[in-house]
């Protein structure tokens, strides 16, 4: 057998790359992970509000919330090392502006099956913000410390090894030796029966890069967004406030971090792009060695990452809550968030399991929670 | 554009202006408002409260957007259907997270860009709620009614016509405590306790402001609205109205009471059918006295329920 001759070839090692090398490491399969960045979890894995979620986040579809809920026992038994659960997670409701009411937030809390206390809204707001505030049960994972335990697995195992740095210069389906061919920068060939795309928002562009296959893109557009760590006060170091549905914000703990993660629904996201792959006008600054609509770019250490939107979410988040949860600005994290479009409505977020090619086998998966990684089991 | 030596303001702004059908006004007006925002204040944002425009307002705005990199965090509030300036407004508001908000009733800017600033300066005075109106373009009808107003109401503070003000965050937090609904902003603001002052200027195009004030019919409507909610005008009218007809019914039966005392002979019957009128409109009467009394309890109870109705909010820059 040839040197780059893998059972199975990842790209992307987020959460999802490298929680299915672990997976067929374990078979006893052997496993390659391609990364472009430096190290593992450094884009939405780890930059994202690090909710395990629970299904709170989706009173407009009752499928994404029970699925949530679900999967949520199981994450938090499985991943037990990095999760984060001592603090209170308050969900409120909006008075104004938001699609659902206290009353409709209880129901729905109840119809899915997640549990739901009231508590005073005087507690956390200030007078005639929001008709309901709910003590929920809903914790926060520490990407950093998933990271090193999935690369220290990995590490254990001679069959899986990660390569980081590495640019794929082209994928060739070669459906007469039942593999695909990927070249990386400076010639290097690989060969893998089976690929699997995890590198959510580069999937479309890793899907176009596929010679000698059929394959249909998913259809996506993206947001770049912005997350902003922030040192909280002694009054919401064990807090974590989520006000809802609409153009709102969310303040909670990041992981194990002791910060604040501060991100809102109308100035997180930055930039949107329409177009299947992602397509920004920062990318003709930065250059195509660092970012490109075929290939992109680490945003958060990109030197063309938009100005922070600091001053907006703090004052849309003062506006809501009372003076004493008070936080200071830290630093502020960029990443590109794909969205499938037919979940615009009702705000679903699927996770989207695809198999683009079989004998060769080639799957992408693009979901935007950590706890539905178990969905792709089936598929490996 | 921005002068680079001039200390840029570091309160946070929030300009909300009315928007019906002012696809024509809105490239100059937005225009002066974002050179203003912008070379004196780090962060600002604009909200467009659009009451159900049925012109190309949004694509005009949404291509100045495009366009123009001053016109940063663009809102539109979108209203479910024609709800009226102050609803509109109230939608715009709420949205707004300034430490200042800007209120622009219409797009007419015929005053001086300097009367903005002026207006925050006073602001910064300590005045939570600062407005400017101008003083050589009311109309009769609107003379009178402030008149009227300003006479009949509790508040001790006049209120006048009005094209722009700024609130602080404080007299937006004040009022909503005061209330929920908000049917005349106007009123509200001068009863919520906070220090206001107001600014005159001489419009440069009084004719063209006099002709959009008389154009919103919806406003004479809210006028008289406004005399219910704010003054007991109408409440003293009408029981003006219960008093006299009552007295025109304690007349009559005074009449009867007379010619019985004074043993003349009217035709046979008249003495008992106009006895029992004159008693049963006098009960009618104190009823309707006392029903009057309810309504106007009523009318308090439910303007605190009334909100408005929007489709959705669009942002358009960030």
């Amino acid at each position: 057998m040839n040197n780059d001759t893998y059972d199975k070839i990842i790209i992307g090692a987020g959460l999802y790359g490298l929680y299915a090398a672990d997976f067929c490491g374990k078979k006893g399969e052997r496993v390659l992970v391609l990364e472009r960045d430096g190290g593992a979890f450094r884009r939405a894995t780890y930059i994202n509000q690090a909710r395990v979620h629970m299904g709170y986040h989706y009173p407009r579809s009752l499928s994404t919330a029970k699925k949530s809920a679900g999967y949520f026992k199981r994450f938090c038994e499985e991943y037990d090392f990095c999760i984060h659960r001592d603090f209170a997670q308050v969900y409120a409701t909006s008075s104004r502006f938001s699609w659902t009411d206290a009353e409709q937030f209880m129901l729905f809390c109840e119809t899915a099956g997640i549990p739901c206390e009231e508590v005073p809204v005087s507690r956390y707001f200030r007078q005639d913000m929001c008709d309901g505030a709910f003590l929920t049960r809903e914790y926060t994972y520490d990407a950093a410390e998933l990271a090193r335990y999935y690369t220290d697995r990995i590490a254990d195992m001679p069959n899986v090894s990660i390569e980081y740095g590495s640019r794929i210069e082209d994928i060739l389906c070669d459906e007469a030796h039942n593999c695909f061919v990927i070249t990386l920068a400076g010639g290097r060939k690989l060969e893998g029966a089976f690929l699997l795309n995890a590198t959510y928002a580069s999937t479309n562009q890793v899907l176009n890069m596929v010679r000698g296959a059929e394959h249909k893109e998913f259809d996506l557009k993206y947001e770049l967004c912005e997350i902003i760590l922030t040192e909280p006060s002694e009054e919401l170091k064990n807090v974590g406030i989520t006000v809802m549905d609409g153009p709102f914000f969310s303040i909670m703990p990041f992981g194990k971090t002791g910060f604040h993660s501060l991100t809102s629904v109308s100035f997180t996201p930055h930039i949107t792009s329409y177009e299947n792959t992602p397509v920004f006008r920062c990318q003709e600054r930065a250059g195509k060695d660092v970012c490109s609509s075929q290939d992109l770019g680490n945003c958060s250490e990109c030197e063309c990452r938009p100005d922070s939107a600091w001053p907006y979410m703090d004052h849309l988040a003062r506006k809501y809550m009372l003076p004493q949860y008070d936080y200071k600005y830290v630093r502020s994290l960029f990443s590109m968030k794909p969205i499938l479009k037919a979940s615009e409505v009702d705000d679903s977020r699927p996770t989207a399991i695809r198999v683009n090619h079989r004998s060769p086998d080639m799957v992408s998966v693009l979901s935007g929670k950590i706890n539905t990684v178990y969905d792709m089991e089936e598929y490996l | 554009m921005t002068d680079k030596n001039t200390v840029l303001e570091k309160k946070f702004i929030s300009a909300v202006v009315y928007l019906r059908n002012d696809a024509g006004r809105i490239e100059s007006f937005a225009d002066k408002l974002t050179e203003f925002l912008s070379s004196n204040f780090v962060d600002y944002e604009i909200i467009f409260a659009n009451d159900a425009s049925t012109d190309d307002s949004i694509p005009v705005i949404k291509s100045l957007c495009a366009r123009d990199s001053r016109m940063r965090a663009v809102s539109i509030v979108q209203m479910g259907h024609f709800q009226g300036q102050e609803s509109a407004m109230n939608a715009g508001r709420d949205l707004a997270i300034g430490d200042f908000v800007y209120e622009f009733d219409d797009m007419l800017m015929d005053y001086d860009r300097d009367l903005m600033l002026q207006v925050y300066h006073k602001a910064l005075e300590g005045y939570d709620i600062v407005s400017a109106g101008c003083s050589n373009a009311i109309s009769v009808s609107s003379r009178i009614f402030y008149h009227y107003y300003n006479r009949l109401s509790a508040s001790e503070k006049d209120i006048s016509s009005e094209t722009f003000r700024i609130l602080s965050r404080r007299a937006i937090n004040k009022v909503k405590m005061i209330d929920q609904y908000i049917p005349y902003r106007k009123a509200i603001y001068m009863n919520c306790g906070l220090e206001s002052a107001f600014l005159t200027y001489e419009s440069g195009d009084a004719g063209l402001r006099k002709k959009m004030m008389k154009g919103r019919h919806e406003r004479s409507a809210l006028a008289v609205d406004s005399l219910i909610y704010f003054t007991n005008a109408m409440e003293k009218l009408s029981i003006w109205i219960c008093v006299l007809f009552a007295i025109v019914a304690l007349a009559v039966g005074a009449d009867i009471i007379y010619e019985t005392a004074a043993f003349t002979h009217p035709v046979e019957g008249w003495r008992s059918t106009m006895g029992f009128l004159s008693i049963g409109f006098f009960g009618v009467f104190l009823v309707l006295a006392i029903i009057l009394r309810y309504l106007s309890v009523l009318v308090n109870l439910v303007f605190k329920k009334t909100r408005y109705l929007i489709a959705g909010i669009d942002k358009v820059t960030s």
